[in-house]
């Protein structure tokens, strides 16, 4: 019996090192960061990180679909929904992506965050990078999570109206309730500060789906820009544009082409697109053609010289009209760009400047852009518009140059807060939809199966 | 003691000094065990048949001195008095009681069987031990040689069906999106399904396929908690124990020869109702005129069917009315049918060869074999060979105290397969393959075939998909070829007597080298060359992928090791008491590596490659679609490694040799989910009791000659190879905008992940007739699957859509009962034996998920309802059809027609709970008759107490290209129908709700019972020829598999299994078994 006792005991002995035995991971492909290169790779992933909703430009006056044929034949009904502003948005679909991807971008942002806590480590430079685009991220699709999902940024009522969770962790048990946009776009303006502080990389050379200074900057031109704070957007613009002030002169660009732009062209400074769904109303490339045309009455704004509508559209056989792969398209994903491009600061920083009352450097500003847009030459006659007709003239070139890019619906609120009014009309087959700014429509709804956990 | 290595590469040889350490450790612990007394050695054979028998139970006068036969019959005791008795003593025969004297060393003892005696005595592996099955507290089945044999296949589990109660084997998988074989229903809601499956002692991970079938002596499958728990994790869905052969004593060499063939009709291809051509035809006409088309057409590019594209000629007047309505007058003249039977379907034909030789001396026993199995498959071009050599080999040392076993298994197989270009279905109904000629026609592709005449760039190559071409040509092959080594070694020590120690060790390897090759000329090849082709800036075309073959290998590489030392000691206390226990320390490491690679521009003859020519980075846009893709890089390696260090012991006592409790108890480590979370010490344990009742003195030995009382209780548990306790991720190759390599977060981080775990109980009753003619098992049990993990809806706003922990149970239960009788004895012989399982399933918790109805009912097991089974069907109430040919449902108590609310409510009232998609019942019966040499055996297996939902009009398909039309004829026509069909009437366009809740409604769900006829046997012993051809025996064996359905509950003769066509075709075999 003794024996049988000595025998177990080297038995036992046998598991001393059980623990490193059983250290291995049990598969080469499942991967638990350890280094900050892992963090980085964790921001790298373009499909959920660089992806702004799809329902602002789904619900904007951009594009029509020319019979009901057509509209009925779409695979969502939200896609459908939105189209006509219909208030009861998704009829029971789920995984809204408007909502959910972009809030899985969120998650990875927490996750780099409290990953990069625990690694540490002695390159603090790296580490200060890693945290700076963590944060830019997190700002980032809050600040498009907030444009879909709340109502329009008002200085007198943002404290009390409700925005979206703010969500500081990546604790999946953690739920947290609304937050009051006020409370939001001071996360937004937070993160953001911390990230232009923290960014080391001014603007990627080639890889511009990573988040940079110069990035940070004109988001906060954006966010300024959307709270009505014009002076401090006009100075994040200038900022954002004395770090890289290049736009692409379309005097050199290929006209007869659907392919205008290459993936990293010079315009962009932050890469985005549309959450990759509702493919048919995407607009981008033929294939969408046989669904959608643009809208005519934007195309009739373009002036006969411009080159805008030659490089941004072509016709199709049916006679419609649809966008050739513009800014950032990789060409491989027909989804529209969303993301942060030069253009839109020049125009950020001249409405902020003509609202400011500098109106020659408004006009200069404005000028920079349009010179890059009209063959050489061409007398744009703005030397002296008084501030109201400059104002209109800077909306009008904001309208044609960020045609497709999701700007257009935030606009129209940002518009009505300030004073002008748009009432939006749609036509399909004998009926007529109107979508006056004042509608609670205007925002879109938060996704029922979401909502039960917000009360 | 050395530390295991942390990597990944931990060598056979740092193995193989452990394992040395180890043996050493042994010997020293045997070293000073001399001892008073002698041995007395000897063998029992069964009088019958001079077969040895294992398991016997030899004692001395007062049960002081105890021991029992092992595998081969043979005992060794050690004794302490001179001279005594010795008692001998086994189930189904007479006990024996023999004197010994000083003289006394060995015993040749002959054992005459009991009257009447129907079952060899069974001795049950549990893959750590043997036990003599009466002495089982738990519930073991143990299939024999004789019965798996009665069925050919190249697959031994594909033999397992019906054979043992409580085991199903789904005959259609994809149907109920289960594994292959189920033992007591199921226990788990997302995790493995599978019974672990133990091949001579050690876990197999391999392909069954490597396994030669006339190898097996003999399957046990363990059900229960006292059977299986020493299993630990691996034990929760229920383990299968495969035997080998190996070397059996006998008076001389046992040399054996069998070889069988089986042939089955071709693949039934069309049992599915189908559209005519010339209805077809129609349907595309009538789509046509309404624009449906269209947007396809202008693409220019995008295919369409040979139709579609004369009436877009007729359309624009390219051709004539009158030669359009002519070129489809032809086209409906066409029947696909008849060329696709001739040319891609064949008739199965699977060969079979194998020898064997079996034998032993004093000392050494043996067995050694080998087998090749050569099938054709029913589909052209797809063929499997397998070659598998055997050799097993015992050597007794020093009085038979130390037992040296060696065995080794090699398997070689290889699979081939046809192009992937080769339809597995016709892709229209007039699809022709070959014309008049003899030419090669192509099929409709990815491009439409105008288009592709159309194109003018000369150096594009030929574009057309031509399925003959690539079927003849000798520019395609595919062969998957594994080679398996399997080398197993133990050492086993008598150390004093009642005390064994041994020592096992398993090592194994796999490679597996599957080559696909794309000759230059074959579709895929020229597709992918085409697709990657350019237009350089002066306007040339050039070539993204260079020309000549693609050539795509991948290699996997397998390696298991096991080591195990154990101890068991086996005594007796007194007369009464005795003592046995097992205990033992298991480390195994699996580990698999998988690397694929891919060459373009490839030269078989030089094999040579133009890889380095290959732009990976930049996107090609394509000539079609304007898209832009990146050539594949067709390289990939991943690896996986899982470890597992195990503790286990197993005790049993048993008082006055008829009262017996069991015990086990195991204790796993393994580096799945992390190391902390196996630091939770989850044991899983077992214990059982069972009471001979007719061992009892009041028990009256006229009523029942055996009546046996069992139970027992306890954890097994389940492994989830998904999850991990931390933060994971993985790592994705190009991300789509910039080309850079990405991880993806797989894992949220849960600290709290644990195993899943089974609680089972089982209560059985044995009994055997007076006469020893009936004998029958009855068993209750349960299982209740605990901690089951299962996705948990988090809100979105977290971040994952889901997370996965253990937050699920479910509660199994079921019955048990076997019955073996043998009705007629005598020079005619009548047996019969019949299995009944009853099964049943509820979820018990579950987070729910919030989801439509429809949902709910269209993805079966998506969203488990509590209260219900797993595997529940939901149904939409339907009334009929209205006056317009639509279905009418309900809602809110309404009948109603806004189908799209009855979709997506979340209301589950308004939904009707119709029965579970897996059998509730389900049964055999066996019976077996032989006459002087000859004997005819047939199975019927029965299957009831559930449903299966089938198919009716699918107005979305109709109007989407398909040709399989069920109901087609029976649809709503004309006003009136509705009082004769409930099928309803097509629409266009599709109204996809409407569609949906037709597929879905209740009307279609039909209660699926059945009994099928499953095969067919007779065999014949040719005693006269096999004397004339001097050989021991000579068998020919002709069967009859998979017969038929004889019986089903629906009236419309569907068979439940086969819903949807495609019915399983009648395999016959004829085989011949020589023995020398």
């Amino acid at each position: 019996m003794k024996k049988i006792v000595t025998a177990i005991s080297i038995l036992l002995l046998f598991g001393a090192c059980e623990r490193e035995f059983l250290a291995v991971k049990p598969s080469s492909n499942i991967i638990r960061p350890q280094t900050l290169e892992d963090l980085e790779r964790l921001l790298d992933y373009d499909l959920v990180i660089n992806v702004n909703g799809a329902l602002q430009r789904l619900a904007s006056d951009e594009y029509y679909i020319p019979t009901p044929q057509i509209w009925q034949g779409l695979f969502s009904s939200t896609q459908r929904n939105a189209y006509l502003w219909n208030a009861d948005l998704y009829e029971g679909e789920t995984n809204i992506k408007d909502w959910d991807n972009l809030y899985t971008a969120i998650f990875y942002a927490n996750s780099v965050l409290e990953e990069l806590d625990r690694i540490g480590g002695t390159d603090q430079t790296r580490i200060n990078d890693i945290r700076g685009r963590a944060l830019f991220v997190r700002a980032y699709s809050l600040f498009d999570l907030l444009n879909t999902f709340a109502p329009f940024y008002d200085v007198t009522t943002a404290a009390t109206d409700l925005g979206v969770p703010i969500r500081l962790s990546a604790d999946i048990n953690q739920v947290e309730k609304r937050a009051t946009v006020q409370a939001c776009y001071d996360r937004i303006l937070t993160d953001l500060n911390d990230a232009v502080n923290l960014l080391v990389t001014e603007r990627p050379a080639q890889i511009r789906t990573r988040q940079s200074k110069t990035a940070a900057y004109a988001m906060l031109a954006k966010v300024y820009l959307y709270m009505a704070d014009f002076a401090k957007a006009a100075a994040s613009a200038d900022a954002c544009l004395r770090l890289y002030p290049v736009i692409t002169d379309f005097n050199t660009v290929a006209l007869d082409t659907d392919q205008p732009f290459q993936w990293n062209n010079d315009d962009v400074i932050y890469y985005t697109t549309q959450v990759l769904d509702y493919t048919t109303t995407s607009g981008v490339g033929t294939l969408t053609g046989n669904y959608i045309g643009m809208d005519t009455v934007l195309l009739d704004l373009y002036d006969a010289t411009d080159l805008r509508p030659q490089v941004f559209f072509n016709k199709n056989a049916q006679g419609r009209y649809y966008r050739k792969m513009m800014f950032g398209s990789t060409g491989v994903n027909l989804y529209p760009f969303t993301g942060l491009a030069s253009d839109e600061i020049y125009l950020i920083k001249a409405e902020s400047l003509a609202r400011t009352g500098n109106l020659s450097d408004a006009t200069e500003t404005l000028l920079q852009l349009l010179r890059k847009r009209f063959p050489a030459g061409y007398d744009f006659g703005i030397d002296d518009l008084t501030k109201n007709a400059l104002i209109e003239r800077i909306l009008l070139e904001r309208r044609k140059e960020l045609v497709w890019r999701s700007t257009r619906w935030s606009d129209l609120k940002r518009l009505y807060k300030l004073g002008v009014d748009t009432t939006l009309t749609r036509k399909l087959g004998d009926d007529v939809y109107l979508l006056p700014m004042n509608d609670a429509r205007i925002v879109f709804p938060i996704p029922d199966n979401e909502m039960i956990h917000l009360h | 003691m050395n530390c295991y290595k942390k990597n990944s590469n931990s060598t056979p040889r740092a193995y193989g000094l452990r394992f040395a350490v180890l043996i050493l450790l042994f010997v020293l612990f045997s070293d000073a065990q001399a001892q008073s007394g002698r041995i007395l050695g000897g063998a029992v054979r069964s009088a019958a048949d001079g077969q040895t028998i294992e398991g016997v139970s030899i004692f001395t006068e007062k049960g002081r001195e105890k021991t029992s036969t092992d595998r081969d019959g043979k005992f060794s005791l050690r004794v302490g008095a001179a001279t005594g008795i010795l008692h001998i003593r086994h189930i189904g025969f007479a006990e024996q009681k023999l004197g010994y004297d000083k003289t006394t060393s060995h015993l040749e003892i002959n054992l005459i069987p009991a009257e009447n005696q129907i079952e060899e005595v069974e001795v049950v592996s549990t893959g750590y031990q043997s036990i003599p099955k009466e002495r089982a507290t738990g519930s073991f089945v143990q299939i024999d040689n004789e019965l798996l044999n009665r069925r050919v296949s190249t697959n031994i589990i594909d033999r397992l069906d019906g054979m043992a109660p409580g085991l199903i084997t789904n005959l259609d998988r994809k149907q109920r999106g289960q594994g292959d074989i189920e033992i007591r229903g199921r226990s788990t809601l997302y995790s493995n399904s599978e019974p672990l499956i133990v091949l001579d002692d050690f876990p197999f991970e391999g392909s069954l396929e490597s396994i030669n079938p006339n190898d097996v002596e003999n399957i046990t499958i363990l059900k229960d908690a006292a059977a299986a728990s020493i299993w630990g994790v691996r034990a929760s869905n229920g383990v299968i124990v495969i035997t080998t052969k190996s070397g059996k004593q006998g008076r001389q060499p046992v040399i054996e020869f069998n070889t069988n063939m089986s042939l089955a009709g071709k693949r039934n291809v069309f049992d599915q109702p189908m559209l005519s051509s010339s209805e077809f035809i129609d349907i595309e006409r009538f789509l046509f005129g309404k624009g449906r088309y269209n947007s396809t057409l202008n693409t220019g590019w995008q295919p369409v069917s040979p139709v579609v594209e004369i009436l877009a000629q007729m359309r624009a007047a390219t051709i004539t009315e009158q030669d359009g309505e002519r070129m489809l007058a032809t086209i409906a003249g066409q029947d696909a049918r008849g060329q696709y039977n001739t040319y891609f379907n064949q008739p199965l034909l699977n060969q079979q060869y194998n020898a064997s030789a079996r034998g032993a001396t004093d000392n050494h026993d043996y067995f050694i074999s080998a087998g090749m199995d050569r099938n054709k498959a029913q589909t052209v071009g797809n063929s499997f060979e397998r070659w598998a050599l055997q050799a097993a080999n015992t050597l007794r040392f020093w009085e038979n105290r130390i037992k040296l076993s060696h065995r080794i298994l090699y398997s070689n197989k290889i699979d081939r397969q046809v192009a992937s270009s080769i339809p597995s279905s016709p892709k229209y109904p007039y699809s022709q393959y070959i014309d008049a000629d003899g030419n090669h026609l192509p099929e409709v592709s990815t491009l439409r075939l105008s288009y592709i005449d159309g194109l003018s760039e000369e150096r594009l190559l030929d574009w057309q998909l031509r399925p003959m071409d690539d079927l003849h040509t000798s520019d395609f092959y595919s062969n998957n070829r594994m080679t398996n080594l399997r080398n197993s070694l133990q050492i086993e020590a008598n150390i004093i007597n009642g005390l064994k120690a041994s020592a096992l060790y398993l090592y194994e390897e796999s490679y597996s080298d599957a080559p696909t090759y794309y000759g230059p000329n074959s579709y895929y090849t020229r597709n992918q060359t085409n697709s990657f082709s350019y237009l350089n800036s002066s306007g040339n075309l050039e070539y993204g992928i260079p020309l000549g073959a693609i050539k795509l290998v991948r290699n996997g590489k397998g390696r298991n090791q096991t080591g195990r030392l154990q101890v068991e000691y086996d005594r007796y206390f007194g007369n009464d008491q005795q003592f046995n226990m097992l205990a033992g320390a298991e480390i195994r490491e699996n580990s698999g590596l998988n690397a694929s690679y891919g060459w373009y521009g490839y030269n078989e003859e030089n094999q040579t490659n133009q890889n380095h020519l290959v732009n990976y980075l930049e996107p090609f846009r394509m000539w079609h679609s304007g898209q832009s893709l990146r050539i594949p890089t067709m390289t990939d390696q991943s690896s996986v490694q899982d470890r597992f260090v195990s503790y286990y012991t197993n005790i049993m006592y048993a008082f006055k040799d008829r009262y017996r409790l069991s015990a086990s108890l195991r204790r796993d480590g393994s580096n799945l989910f992390g190391v902390d979370a196996n630091q939770k010490f989850i044991p899983l344990w077992s214990i059982g009791g069972l009471w001979d009742i007719h061992k009892e003195t009041f028990f009256p030995q006229h009523v029942l000659s055996k009546l046996q009382l069992r139970t027992s209780y306890g954890y097994n548990g389940n492994l989830n190879r998904s999850v991990s306790g931390y933060l994971t991720a993985r790592q994705g190759t190009f991300t789509l905008a910039n080309g850079q390599p990405y991880y993806e977060i797989v894992n949220p981080p849960n600290p709290a992940l644990r195993w899943e775990k089974v609680r089972n109980i089982n209560v059985g009753v044995d009994l055997t007739s007076h006469n020893q003619r009936i004998s029958a098992t009855a068993e209750y049990w349960q299982k209740r699957g605990q901690d089951l993990i299962a996705n948990r809806p988090t809100p979105t706003q977290v971040g994952v859509a889901g997370f996965t922990g253990n937050t699920a149970s479910t509660l199994s239960k079921g019955i048990d009962v076997s019955v073996q009788s043998r009705n007629l004895t005598g020079r005619f012989s009548w047996s019969s034996q019949a299995f009944i399982s009853r099964v049943t399933n509820r979820v018990l918790d579950y987070h729910i998920v919030p989801a439509t109805n429809f949902a709910i009912m269209s993805g079966i097991n998506d969203y488990p309802q509590i209260d219900h089974p797993q595997f529940a069907f939901f149904a939409f109430p339907m009334k009929g059809l209205d006056e317009t040919g639509d279905p009418i449902g309900y809602l809110g108590g309404q009948e109603s027609k806004d189908y799209r609310a009855i979709k997506n409510t979340q209301d589950l009232s308004e939904m009707e709970y119709m029965g579970t998609s897996v059998p509730t019942f389900h049964g055999t019966l066996w019976n077996s008759f032989s006459y002087s040499g000859m004997e005819l055996s047939f199975s019927l297996r029965w299957y009831a107490g559930h449903v299966f939902r089938r198919n009716s009009l699918d107005n979305a398909s109709i109007y989407n290209g398909s040709y399989t039309a069920w109901d087609y004829q029976q649809r709503w026509q004309n006003p009136g129908d509705e009082n004769s069909t409930d099928v309803p009437a097509l629409v266009y366009p599709n109204n996809v709700n409407r569609s949906d809740f037709y597929k879905y409604s209740g009307l279609l769900i039909e209660p699926a019972d059945h009994l099928r006829f499953q095969d067919l046997q007779f065999a014949y012993n040719a005693v006269t020829f096999a004397r004339k051809l001097s050989v021991e025996q000579l068998r020919l064996i002709l069967s009859a598999t998979d017969i038929g359905v004889l019986w089903t509950r629906n009236n419309k003769s569907i068979d439940p299994v086969f819903f949807n066509g495609n019915t399983i075709r009648t395999t016959y075999s004829l085989g011949i078994q020589i023995r020398l």
